[in-house]
C-alpha cells in the first residue's frame, strides 16, 4: 500500500488532470516526488527543515499556478523549480559552501534521485553500520548543517574529536560505497 | 587501484573540514594543492558523491510524508477555510461549555476569564503559552486555559494526551485538571494520558517533582519524581505510583522508538498509535515472535520495511483517517 513511486503514469495526463483541479492526482504527484526532492534540496542546503519548507512551496505554488503552467515533464519541472529555490534561498543567506569543483549538481543529484530504492535502502543499512556518535555527528553536520564546535557543545565532547570523526566517516564512506558500486553494476550486468 | 593511492594520501580530517567549511585559508590553499595532483580531483568528486548519497539516504529515512501532505493540502484546499471555521465553532462552543462548566462547578466564587481552547484532530501540535511553557498535544486531545493566567496560579484544563514541560515559578504553581486527577507542579516535564474512552489516567515524570491527585478526594494523592508514573483507577479509584519501565511512552511525540525483547504484537500496537496507521499482514505472526530495534524519526514505511526483512514479514500499513 501506498508504495506510490512505484506507479507510473505518463507525466503529461497526470498534469492535464491537475490542471483540471483533480487533487488525487496532485497527491499522487506529491507522493510520488516528496522524498526525492526533499533529500535533493538537502543536499543543497544542509537543513532539513528548510529543504521541506521550500519543496512543500514548490508543491504549493505548483498547484496555485497550475492553470497558468504548460509542464511537459513533472520530474523536469519539479526538479528545476527546487533548485532554483534552493539557490535564492542560499543567495538570501549569502552563505554558499562552494566546495564542490565540477559544479554540475543537478546532472550528477538527478541520476541519485531518481536510482532504483533497492540501492537507497543499501545506503542506508550502510550507513547504520557507522557506530551511533560517528553517525550523529555526520548527521548534525550533514544534514541540519551545525558547526563543528556547535556539534562539541551539544555532545559535550571536544571540536578535536568531532573532526576525527567526521574524517573517519568520510573514510568509512568512500571505502564502503565503493564496494557497493561495485556490487551494484554486477547487478546490473 | 585508484581507490587505494587515494586513501593512502589523502589526509581525512582535512577532508572533512574543506566539506563543512570549516577550513582555515591555510588549510585550503593546502587542500588545493592536493586536489591539483595527479588525478586526485577525480577521487575527490567521487567522494563528494558518496557523501551526497549518504545525505540522500539518511534525509529520506526521517520524513515525514504524512505530515507534509497534510501540510500541502492544507494550503492548497479551499474546503480547509469551512473546516477551520468549524473548529472555531466547536472551540467556541467548548470553550462556553467549559467557562460555564468552570463557573458552576469549580471557580463559581471568582470572575470568570474567557477560556481558549486549543484541540488537535490527526496531527500532534505544539502550544507554547506565554509563561514559557510547552505543551505537546497528541492526536484527538485538547486543552483550554484563560486568556492569561492568574496571580497565584496557573490552570488548565485536559483532554487526551500531553507532554508539559512547564517553566519554574515557584510563587505561581501550575495545575492541571483533567476530568479524573489533578496534577500540580512547579516546574517539570511530564507526560500526562487521559483519554475518555479507557479505565486509566497516567501521569509519567521526565522531570523535577510532581503531585498527582484523585478528583474526587483531595486526600488520595501521591508524589511523583523523575522516573515515577502513577496510574488512576478510575473504576476502583486507586492511584498507584510505580517505576515508569515504558521507554517509548513519549513516542507520539518524539518518533524515536526503542524496542527490547518486545512481543512483535506490543510493538504492532505501539506503532500504529505513534503514527496514527493500521497495521495488516499480522495473521501469520507467531505471538512468541521477539523484536529489538531502535528507530529515531524514522518514517512508518521505513519502519516497517526494516521489520518486514529482518522478520520475513509482510506487514502493510494504512492511515487512519
Amino acid at each position: 500500500m501506498l508504495k506510490a513511486e512505484h506507479i507510473n503514469i505518463n507525466d503529461g495526463i497526470l498534469f492535464e488532470k491537475i490542471k483540471q483541479g483533480d487533487q488525487k492526482a496532485f497527491e499522487q504527484v506529491f507522493r510520488q516526488h516528496y522524498v526525492h526532492l526533499v533529500a535533493f534540496a538537502n543536499t543543497i542546503l544542509h537543513d532539513t527543515d528548510k529543504a521541506e519548507s521550500i519543496v512543500q512551496n514548490v508543491f504549493v505554488k505548483l498547484w496555485e499556478k497550475r492553470k497558468q503552467y504548460q509542464v511537459v515533464s513533472l520530474k523536469g519541472y519539479l526538479m528545476i523549480a527546487v533548485k532554483n529555490s534552493c539557490n535564492n534561498e542560499i543567495k538570501r543567506l549569502q552563505q554558499e559552501r562552494n566546495f564542490r569543483q565540477s559544479a554540475d549538481k543537478t546532472q550528477i543529484s538527478e541520476t541519485m534521485v531518481y536510482s532504483d530504492s533497492w540501492v537507497m535502502d543499501k545506503i542506508s543499512s550502510i550507513i547504520n553500520q557507522l557506530p551511533e556518535q560517528r553517525k550523529k555527528i555526520f548527521k548534525l553536520s550533514r544534514l541540519e548543517g551545525l558547526k563543528y564546535r556547535e556539534i562539541a557543545a551539544k555532545l559535550n565532547i571536544s571540536p578535536k574529536t568531532v573532526e576525527i570523526q567526521m574524517g573517519k566517516a568520510l573514510k568509512f564512506l568512500r571505502e564502503n560505497l565503493v564496494e557497493l558500486k561495485k556490487q551494484v553494476y554486477h547487478i546490473l550486468w | 587501484m585508484a581507490m587505494k593511492k587515494f586513501n593512502k594520501n589523502i589526509d581525512w580530517n582535512l577532508a572533512g573540514k574543506v566539506i563543512s567549511g570549516e577550513a582555515s585559508s591555510r588549510e585550503q590553499i593546502e587542500f588545493d594543492l592536493w586536489l591539483n595532483k595527479d588525478n586526485n580531483i577525480n577521487e575527490w568528486n567521487k567522494l563528494l558523491s558518496e557523501v551526497e548519497q549518504a545525505e540522500y539516504a539518511l534525509t529520506s529515512e526521517s520524513i515525514d510524508i504524512e505530515r507534509a501532505w497534510k501540510s500541502v493540502r492544507n494550503k492548497t484546499t479551499s474546503k480547509t477555510i469551512q473546516t477551520h471555521k468549524r473548529y472555531y465553532l466547536v472551540a467556541v462552543a467548548a470553550s462556553i461549555i467549559i467557562l460555564i462548566g468552570i463557573f458552576l462547578f469549580i471557580d463559581w466564587h471568582r470572575t470568570p476569564q474567557h477560556l481558549f481552547t486549543f484541540s488537535t484532530q490527526n496531527l500532534v501540535e505544539q502550544v507554547n503559552l506565554k509563561d514559557g511553557s510547552s505543551v505537546d498535544l497528541n492526536r484527538h486531545s485538547s486543552i483550554s486555559l484563560p486568556e492569561s493566567f492568574n496571580t497565584n496560579k496557573r490552570t488548565l484544563e485536559l483532554q487526551g494526551e500531553a507532554f508539559f514541560d512547564i517553566k519554574r515559578n515557584e510563587k505561581i504553581p501550575f495545575v492541571i485538571h483533567t476530568k479524573h486527577i489533578t496534577i500540580k507542579v512547579l516546574g517539570t516535564s511530564f507526560n500526562v494520558k487521559d483519554y475518555p474512552n479507557s479505565d486509566y489516567s497516567e501521569v509519567i515524570v521526565k522531570t523535577g517533582i510532581v503531585e498527582v491527585i484523585a478528583h474526587n478526594d483531595s486526600l488520595n494523592k501521591t508524589l511523583l519524581n523523575a522516573g515515577d508514573k502513577a496510574i488512576y483507577n478510575r473504576e476502583t479509584n486507586q492511584l498507584t505510583k510505580t517505576e515508569n519501565k515504558n521507554i517509548n511512552y513519549l513516542s507520539w511525540k518524539t518518533k524515536d522508538i526503542s524496542f527490547k525483547k518486545d512481543k512483535m504484537t506490543d510493538a504492532i500496537k505501539l506503532l500504529e498509535e505513534v503514527y496514527n496507521v493500521e497495521i495488516s499482514g499480522t495473521e501469520e505472526l507467531n505471538p512468541e515472535n521477539e523484536i529489538s530495534a531502535t528507530f529515531e524519526k524514522n518514517t512508518i514505511e521505513h519502519i516497517l520495511s526494516t521489520i518486514n526483512k529482518s522478520h520475513s514479514l509482510n506487514l502493510e500499513y494504512k492511515i487512519k483517517e
